[in-house]
């Protein structure tokens, strides 16, 4: 099945600014595919020049095995819903819908049908003698929507479609869009800065800042195997904590956090040195005081939110570091007082434990490896390293 | 002034000020044009209502040769230049816009000079052009049909670019992506889109064209090549008729009618703020 989409070594630079720098990925046929990432990590960038509307630096797009990175885009089969939608205020929905029908031989019949099968399927036949300004937010979105779909594109390009749409629609089109992309069957490749958005779309999701993907994996995997500290810190809630690992016992790392060592069971646990140890809010227990033994830190509450189905709590542990726990609200007495000021014991199960590479180590070990890759691009800059944050 | 102490008072004195201001400026046109309907001669003395100065067997609009061929002449012009400003004017607003490159910023300033430059300078500058380096071409109908091309451009660009800017590359885009080649991009999205601005530079170029003097009047060469407010200017100290004011008055309803019909469509199209920053525009 045709939808196919590489990216190799792509790279684009606007003057001395690289926007994406030299990444790869692949995009198998009808595969919901979403691009995520905060606003100038070059999600955008990268879409548009599948699109055609920007022409990269260097690097290869294989559509269906061919090269179309010098293609012009109105000779591509990818089609765009844009974040604005685009929608022709000079002509109807019905015309915008068939604008681009055009320029695929179909006699009149054949294309009246085509366009009232995409009106269809987006439940706008009754608006397609509106005029686009005369629609909606949702529907506009539904009449781009259209517009793309009626051209049977093999790959459909999304950027940010959901963007300009209130919360509550955001949702029902979340869902409507997925279940479109099923029925169709053909590659979606979505972008979008909200990870709630990536999570419950997507077959799988590329983290991407600063121009490089940080790491590309199903959604469950993203979430639950962070493979960096950006990655760990941009989807959820993270608790980060800088750790020296020391060794490795028994499919474990051992780590020293200020003067505890901690069994890690999940990540890099063959890493040494200087590390990060990434802990979920919902991993964390909360026990007495008086509870001292292994996997155990001791801290003082700052400050409980409660959020309806849970409670966040804000522990100072021993070393001055903040930690976010969440005690879910499920009627069972919690064994501790979880006011400010209350002193607690945080529990920290190994398996619930990462050992993540800080950022910077991945950050030098993948432009290594990127120099021993590339040699079409040798002048790129150096990669500057996502912050370090400590939650 | 209760206003300054009463921020909630209406400003009585700035409506007065303005309504005097009006007033002012309003009332010597609407003198001139009331004598355009004198049944007299004089210009100063109302002798009654009559049409005579518009189309009376002597000295009216209608039939009295020089105001006719006046008359006649300066909608020529205005003509010509609508038919060369405007189509340049959209080529060069679309490939400035394009232009990102080195030398577009200059280019961009280049444009609005004419705009700023005082007339009576461009009109030498231009006198001597045709003098000394474009013999050929000479004093007339053709030197002022390119002398008013020549800064009218400009009122075009300015417009049709301020237009681009707002309508964004996005729907070009859109076109490219489903499918439509540039010539389509243009056709099919571009020129529909910019519609309303070049209907309303159109209607300014015109209007430009009709009321200048001082191009018009140096690129001159014969009688045949007198425009209306030539004519008006040379008659202004001799022995003036109310014809003169009917012209004028002519002149005027050409001039507001071209505007507002312009006004009308590209607030239709367009939205009306882009409406109001074209009428600060008019001249």
């Amino acid at each position: 099945m045709p939808g196919e989409i590489q990216l190799e070594e792509l790279t684009k630079a606007f003057g001395e600014h690289l926007a994406v720098a030299g990444i790869s990925l692949d995009m198998p046929p009808g595969e919901f595919f979403t691009l995520l990432g905060p606003s100038g990590c070059g999600k955008t960038t990268t879409l548009r020049m599948i699109a055609g509307f920007e022409r990269p630096t260097s690097g290869r797009i294989m559509l269906d095995g061919s090269d179309v990175a010098r293609v012009p885009p109105h000779q591509r089969n990818v089609n765009t819903v844009f974040q604005s939608y685009a929608l022709f205020p000079h002509l109807d929905v019905a015309k915008n819908v068939a604008f681009g029908l055009k320029y695929h031989k179909l006699d009149k019949r054949e294309r009246a049908k085509r366009v009232g099968e995409a009106l269809e399927l987006v439940n706008l036949t009754e608006y397609a003698q509106r005029k686009a300004d005369q629609l909606s937010g949702g529907q506009q979105q539904r009449v781009a929507l259209a517009r793309a779909l009626v051209l049977r594109p093999q790959v459909l390009l999304l950027d940010e479609p959901l963007g300009a749409l209130d919360a509550q629609l955001r949702k029902s089109l979340q869902v409507e869009l997925k279940a479109l992309q099923a029925e169709l069957g053909i590659t979606f490749v979505f972008v979008t800065h909200d990870q709630e958005e990536a999570l419950t779309m997507s077959d799988r999701i590329a983290v991407m800042s600063k121009g490089v993907v940080e790491q590309a994996a199903s959604p469950r995997e993203i979430y639950e195997e962070p493979q960096t500290v950006f990655v760990a810190d941009f989807l959820g809630v993270s608790n980060l904590l800088a750790a020296e690992a020391i060794g490795h016992e028994g499919g474990a790392c051992a780590v020293r956090i200020g003067d505890r060592v901690f069994h890690c069971r999940q990540g890099e646990i063959d890493a040494r040195g200087d590390v990060k140890v990434m802990i979920r809010p919902e991993r964390i227990v909360i026990e007495p005081h008086s509870e001292t033994g292994d996997e155990r830190l001791p801290g003082i509450v700052e400050r409980s939110v409660f959020l309806g189905g849970s409670h966040e709590v804000h522990v100072r542990v021993l070393g001055g570091e903040l930690l976010k726990a969440t005690v879910a609200n499920d009627g069972r007495d919690v064994p501790v007082s979880l006011e400010p000021g209350a002193a607690v014991s945080l529990r920290l199960p190994p398996d619930a434990l990462r050992v993540l590479r800080p950022s910077e180590v991945a950050a030098v070990q993948a432009e290594q490896d990127e120099e021993t890759r590339i040699v079409q691009a040798p002048d790129d800059p150096p990669l500057t390293a996502p912050p370090n944050r400590v939650t | 002034m209760s206003w300054l102490r009463n921020p909630w008072g209406r400003p009585r004195w700035l409506a007065l000020i303005t309504g005097v201001y009006v007033l002012w400026a309003i009332v010597p046109v609407l003198l001139a044009i009331a004598f355009a309907f004198n049944a007299g001669r004089s210009r100063t003395t109302w002798q009654g209502f009559s049409f005579r100065w518009f189309t009376g067997e002597t000295g009216s609009v209608l039939h009295d040769p020089a105001l006719r061929d006046a008359l006649e002449h300066t909608l020529l012009l205005a003509v010509i230049c609508v038919a060369i400003a405007v189509p340049l004017g959209v080529a060069l607003a679309l490939g400035l816009q394009r232009w990102r490159g080195r030398g577009s910023g200059s280019v961009n300033s280049l444009m609005l000079l004419p705009l700023v430059t005082p007339e009576i300078v461009m009109g030498v500058a231009l006198l001597l052009l045709f003098l000394r380096i474009f013999p050929s071409i000479g004093l007339g109908t053709e030197a002022q049909a390119i002398g008013q091309v020549t800064f009218s451009l400009s009122y075009v660009v300015v417009i049709v670019r301020g237009r681009l800017v707002s309508i964004g590359p996005e729907y070009e885009e859109a076109a490219a992506d489903l499918g439509a080649p540039p010539r389509d991009q243009l056709s099919r999205v571009l020129l529909p889109l910019l519609a309303p601005a070049i209907v309303a530079s159109a209607a300014v170029a015109f209007a430009i064209s009709l009321d200048d003097f001082v191009v018009t009047q140096y690129l001159s060469s014969d009688a045949s090549t007198t425009t209306v407010s030539m004519l008006l200017y040379s008659n202004a100290r001799g022995a003036p008729t109310p014809g003169l004011n009917a012209i004028a008055t002519v002149g005027l309803a050409f001039t507001l009618a071209t505007l507002t019909a312009a006004f009308l469509v590209y607030r239709r199209f367009a939205g009306g703020q882009e409406a109001t920053s074209l009428a600060t525009l008019e001249v």
